[in-house]
């Protein structure tokens, strides 16, 4: 019988080992999986799509439920627009600010809207073809890329003045 | 002395119990992955069908389609402009039913359904829900004797509210009495807004449109046919 005690054995150095070696990839998952900056993880997915969403939507709302400030921003210079909104009065958009979307450079409509480099706003009758107006289609922004990871598109319906059509508003925002 | 013993019960035991915790984390986190995702876009469908149910109570289409339904009876003709317009801007399958008042001289909600259509697969079990008051007014020019041609009466049908073109208007009744509706003069725009009661009678009203406080400037009709509810269910 051997009555010495056995502290430092090959059985124990193979289990750490593994031990070590499991526990270290358990961490580095989790981390991975919860890491926001990680494109890969599911947090950085939900936290895009949902941003995207938001962006969109604003946009949209923006557009499609206010008449800008000022109400009359077409007459004035970038610099001196807050706000930019559709609407002619309480319901109706104007046709007038609607062309005037398409003027504006796309630099001032990023800042005004807070989109950034990667936005579309187009309008649609309801049979699907693009609005014009002036023979100018009425859309606005960078064209949409194929195939990209996270985009979100939203719409709305408002009535374009002098009151008799209706008229789909669609932001798409994409990173 | 004794073999080194590398697969062992307790190894294996730990593997499946680490294993285990990492396949739940997964799921766990691409689980909620897929709810967020799936809310947005119960959102963004809310949030369409809703400018969608607005923008048909407004358009004029829909008060020309009332009218004719209203004059006619004829719910094929009605439900044809349903489809092609309503149908055109909700996704999902949808219900709509229109409803006009029985007692006028109240203000009780219309409770006579004289249109109703759902579309197919349809389910009660997932809608919103969204209702919107409407004037069915006949938009032609229905002149008095010495009524101005360039104004023009315009219905919004939100709240059942009507503008002029005009920033300050008046509203009377055919026996010259003044109407105790509120008319919201618009000072800094050119349209003054008619907010008729829920309790009009469907009647002519002469409408007095003035350029500034005591500038009278003509005189148009507003034509009240009915007062209506639309009540559309869109899917989600």
């Amino acid at each position: 019988m051997n009555n010495r005690g056995q502290i430092f054995t090959l059985d124990l150095l193979i289990s750490l080992f593994i031990f070590l070696l499991l526990f270290t990839s358990v961490v580095l998952f989790l981390y991975s999986v919860a890491d926001v900056n990680n494109p890969y993880s599911s947090y950085y997915s939900q936290v895009t799509s949902t941003y995207l969403n938001n962006v969109a939507n604003q946009n949209a709302d923006i557009l499609s439920e206010s008449i800008g400030s000022p109400a009359n921003w077409p007459q004035y210079a970038c610099g001196q627009i807050s706000s930019i909104g559709l609407l002619q009065n309480t319901y109706e958009l104007s046709p007038l600010k609607m062309y005037n979307l398409t003027t504006m450079s796309t630099k001032c409509l990023s800042q005004l809207l807070r989109a950034g480099g990667s936005f579309n706003v187009t309008t649609y009758y309801l049979n699907g073809s693009t609005v014009k107006i002036g023979n100018r289609p009425i859309t606005a922004g960078f064209s949409i890329p194929q195939n990209q990871s996270y985009i979100a598109s939203v719409s709305r319906y408002v009535v374009m003045y002098p009151g008799s059509t209706i008229i789909k508003i669609t932001f798409t925002e994409w990173l | 002395m004794n073999r080194a013993q590398i697969f062992t019960l307790d190894l294996v035991m730990g593997s499946v119990i680490i294993l285990s915790i990492l396949s739940t984390t997964y799921t766990i986190s691409t689980y909620y992955s897929t709810i967020n995702s799936s809310l947005n876009i119960k959102s963004n469908i809310i949030n369409s069908a809703s400018s969608a149910a607005s923008a048909f109570a407004l358009v004029g289409t829909t008060d020309n389609a009332l009218v004719q339904l209203h004059s006619t009876g004829n719910t094929a003709i009605f439900l044809d402009y349903v489809k092609s317009t309503l149908g055109a801007m909700l996704t999902r399958p949808y219900s709509i039913s229109i409803q006009t008042k029985s007692d006028y001289g109240t203000s009780s909600a219309p409770n006579i359904t004289i249109f109703n259509y759902t579309s197919p697969g349809f389910s009660d079990l997932s809608y919103s829900s969204f209702y919107e008051p409407v004037i069915v007014s006949d938009l032609s020019t229905l002149c008095y004797s010495n009524c101005d041609p360039s104004l023009s009466i315009k219905d919004v049908f939100a709240g059942q509210n009507a503008t002029l073109n005009a920033p300050y208007c008046t509203v009377f009744y055919n026996n010259g009495t003044e109407v105790p509706w509120t008319v919201l003069n618009d000072t800094t725009g050119s349209e003054c807004t008619i907010k008729v009661s829920s309790a009009a009678y469907p009647q002519n009203y002469l409408v007095n449109a003035f350029s500034s406080p005591g500038t009278f400037e003509g005189n148009t009709t507003l034509y009240v046919l009915a007062l209506d509810l639309i009540h559309i269910k869109a899917g989600t």
